[in-house]
């Protein structure tokens, strides 16, 4: 299949995704509570998955210690303590290229 | 509008590097640029687009490609679910189209202005706002980094801002005991499974990390 198919099948799925409760209007007044549950563990569960991916793996394999995993924790850090995103990536972003290669 | 626009900048300060990094991989895959900026047109969810571009290169079989990608994508239900009151007030012809500028970014943002603020018509114009400055650098990001392609320099490190970005979503995101289980499960699941092709560790990861969060939530209160 090319990839023009691909991304035309992603770009549909992922619009219906996007559209599954808007499609309802406000008349769907409350989501039944386990419903609510599962979809608020979504973003965590996924977030979570590529972020430990991308940050502690390379190919299928572990990375080697690095600048990464020191500016990827000092983020988080900044993340939790401040929940502000730009200083967040401002930081990590700076130790990498501080100490980086 | 100017202040949707405002909000969000902090955001979109990563977005136009996002498209970049999405840009550069999928050249490096083999995915022509028309494509690719397609790809951020329609789908517009870069997480996604990256696994994507990367699947297609491994040459994995266009299923698992596709269902990795909308299975990262799943989280737009859950952002569905929660402005899906605020959307409804807002005339059909915007809200429809709108519908596809649901990002991370914007929604977060849109979410937290819509608890002080009420009124539809400023509601409407704050997401129009906050979802134009992130589109325009992320649609830009992706059209450098297509015409840049592998010539970008290793020394840049614009690597770490795939898992910085996620970085600063994720930890947000996390708003009690349960949902931390499902992120410490996820991502766990996500790296230990690294031996499994084509990417699946990601889908494994998602699905044992809403499992483990939704086992670990305290039981519902029967509603009265």
């Amino acid at each position: 299949m090319s990839p023009l198919t691909q991304i035309l099948l992603v770009g549909l799925g992922t619009y219906l995704i996007r559209l599954s409760f808007i499609a309802f209007g406000g008349r769907l007044q409350s989501i039944p509570p386990r419903v609510e549950l599962v979809l608020s563990m979504i973003p965590p569960a996924v977030l979570a998955s590529i972020a430990a991916s991308s940050l502690l793996l390379e190919g299928d394999q572990l990375r080697g210690l690095d600048e990464w995993h020191i500016a990827g924790l000092a983020a988080a850090l900044v993340a939790w303590r401040t929940k502000n995103v730009a200083l967040c990536l401002t930081v990590g972003m700076s130790i990498v290229w501080a100490i980086g290669p | 509008m100017a202040t949707g626009a405002r909000r969000i900048f902090p955001l979109t300060i990563i977005a136009g590097p996002f498209g970049l990094i999405y840009g550069v991989t999928a050249a490096e895959n083999g995915i022509s640029g028309f494509d690719a900026i397609l790809g951020t047109l329609l789908i517009m969810g870069g997480a996604a687009q990256i696994a994507l571009v990367e699947l297609i290169g491994e040459e994995a079989s266009w299923a698992v490609a596709v269902s990795t990608a909308l299975i990262i994508n799943l989280r737009f239900a859950l952002y569905s679910a929660t402005i899906a009151s605020s959307f409804a007030e807002f005339p059909k012809r915007w809200r429809f189209p709108l519908t596809h500028l649901l990002t991370d970014q914007t929604t977060m943002t849109s979410l937290m202005e819509f608890e002080t603020q009420r009124d539809p018509f400023y509601r409407l114009w704050f997401f129009i706002g906050s979802a134009w400055l992130f589109v325009s650098p992320f649609l830009i990001g992706t059209t450098i980094g297509v015409l840049v392609g592998g010539e970008i320099s290793e020394g840049w490190q614009l690597g770490f801002a795939v898992p910085a970005t996620f970085i600063a979503l994720l930890v947000p995101s996390i708003k009690n005991r349960s949902m931390l289980v499902a992120a410490v499960v996820g991502g766990a699941v996500a790296v230990t499974g690294s031996f499994l092709p084509n990417g699946l560790n990601i889908i494994a990861g998602a699905f044992s990390g809403i499992a483990a969060g939704v086992l670990a939530a305290p039981a519902p209160v029967p509603e009265k």
